[in-house]
């Protein structure tokens, strides 16, 4: 084992910080940087509750190594909106009642503005594709379809 | 911790890519799947690794597993190796001081075993470009589409001849084999030869792919639901690839 220093930019700030080379990201963001919206369910890339953006792309957290984020750009769910100024997937996952226990949601909302930061128009097969990766043990898959789809919409009459 | 040992080759950036090259496209062992899925064109190799891709994981998954990752696990559960296979690949193994090239087929030996050699890493897998009367399929059989290990998959590669619309070429292969890796099923390709690929060429060869093949057993299907299934995903990409050469 060595220590490793590896700078990351986590929700736009920039981060240089010591790691063990065999730490996992997933345990960088929620135990050195406090991101605890970044959940940790399988360990073993099956369920994607720790998804997160990391360069416009999703991936699990608990498979990528913090030494392998060196220098890249990550987006939690705390990078994604404000209290005040929610996106709008997440006011409609509100509006749909769309979380259930909302273990998953995080990582459903990342899923969701990846998919819509690279395609404003999708269809309802492209936001299952998207989320496809997580799984939500609630089985609420139905309202946040509805949800990233009206996003979809609420996005483009913004942009309009 | 979770990993003892383990030597990251992802800052490799020269060992990421997909091109064309001296008649052969050219996979980088650090390509990812998304590379794959992301591949734009309307050639035969574009459109069977873009459906491979497809079917692979899950986005989540795609972003960070790699081209040489999915071969070097040499599992019989490996979608890539089929397709490979049926493309007539190589791989190109490096180490310090030396290259060499080894027919995708003999660097597969066990299950979880490859025939690369202490002190070296796979770094590229390339096949010979396709030719314009080429056609393929990839077929996966799973319990879900996203996230699952295939009860089997079956690719399938053919040159029909413009002439006499004879099959000139046929390869298959598959997963799911008694042997532990993904293999061809020769005896299949040579009865296709010679053959109008018409109903009754598919449907013969389908049965005879269900006679010869040997497959395993296991939690996910058993030896004869695979032999059921193989038929009918021979059949599939059979189908898929008479209408792909109408549509040329």
């Amino acid at each position: 084992m060595a220590k490793r220093l590896v700078k990351l930019n986590v929700n736009g700030k920039d981060h240089a910080l010591v790691v063990e080379s065999t730490d996992r990201l997933l345990d960088v963001l929620r135990d050195r940087l406090d991101l605890r919206g970044v959940k940790e369910g399988c360990g073993t890339g099956d369920c994607g509750a720790c998804t997160v953006i990391m360069e416009g792309q999703l991936v699990n957290s608990c498979l990528v190594l913090a030494v392998q984020a060196r220098d890249r750009r990550i987006t939690t769910i705390e990078g994604v909106g404000a209290r005040e100024k929610l996106h709008p997937i997440q006011k409609a996952v509100m509006k749909y009642n769309a979380t259930q226990c909302g273990f998953c949601i995080p990582a459903m909302v990342l899923a969701g503005k990846n998919l819509l930061d690279h395609n404003p128009t999708p269809s309802r097969d492209a936001v299952k594709e998207a989320i496809s990766g997580i799984l939500c043990r609630c089985t609420g898959y139905y309202k946040l379809i509805d949800a990233i789809q009206e996003a979809a919409d609420e996005l483009r009459r913004v942009k309009v | 911790m979770y990993a003892k040992n383990l030597l990251d080759l992802s800052g490799l950036a020269e060992l990421r890519y997909v091109r064309r090259e001296e008649g052969k496209v050219k996979i980088g062992a650090l390509a990812t799947i998304a590379d794959l899925e992301q591949q734009n064109g309307n050639s035969v190799w574009c459109k069977v690794l873009n459906n491979v891709a497809e079917k692979f994981g899950s986005p989540n998954i795609r972003s960070i597993a790699t081209v040489g990752g999915n071969i070097c696990s040499a599992a019989s559960s490996e979608d890539l190796i089929p397709v490979f296979l049926v493309l007539g690949a190589d791989v190109k193994a490096i180490r310090k001081g030396g290259t060499r090239e080894i027919p995708l087929r003999d660097f597969l030996i066990d299950k979880r075993k490859t025939a690369l050699d202490a002190g070296e890493i796979l770094a590229e897998v390339n096949f010979p470009e396709p030719s314009a009367l080429a056609v393929c399929s990839f077929q996966k059989l799973g319990m879900r589409n996203t996230l699952i290990i295939a009860v089997v998959s079956l690719a399938a590669f053919l040159e029909v001849d413009e002439t006499d619309s004879k099959i000139a070429w046929a390869r298959i292969a598959l997963n799911r084999l008694r042997g532990k890796i993904p293999e061809r099923a020769e005896s299949v390709e040579k009865e296709l030869l010679g053959q109008k690929l018409d109903q009754p060429t598919i449907e013969t060869a389908a049965e005879a792919l269900g006679k010869t093949v040997s497959l395993t057993s296991d939690s996910r299907a058993s030896a004869d639901y695979r032999r059921e299934a193989v038929k009918v995903l021979l059949r599939r990409a059979l189908v898929e690839c008479q209408g792909a050469i109408l549509r040329k």
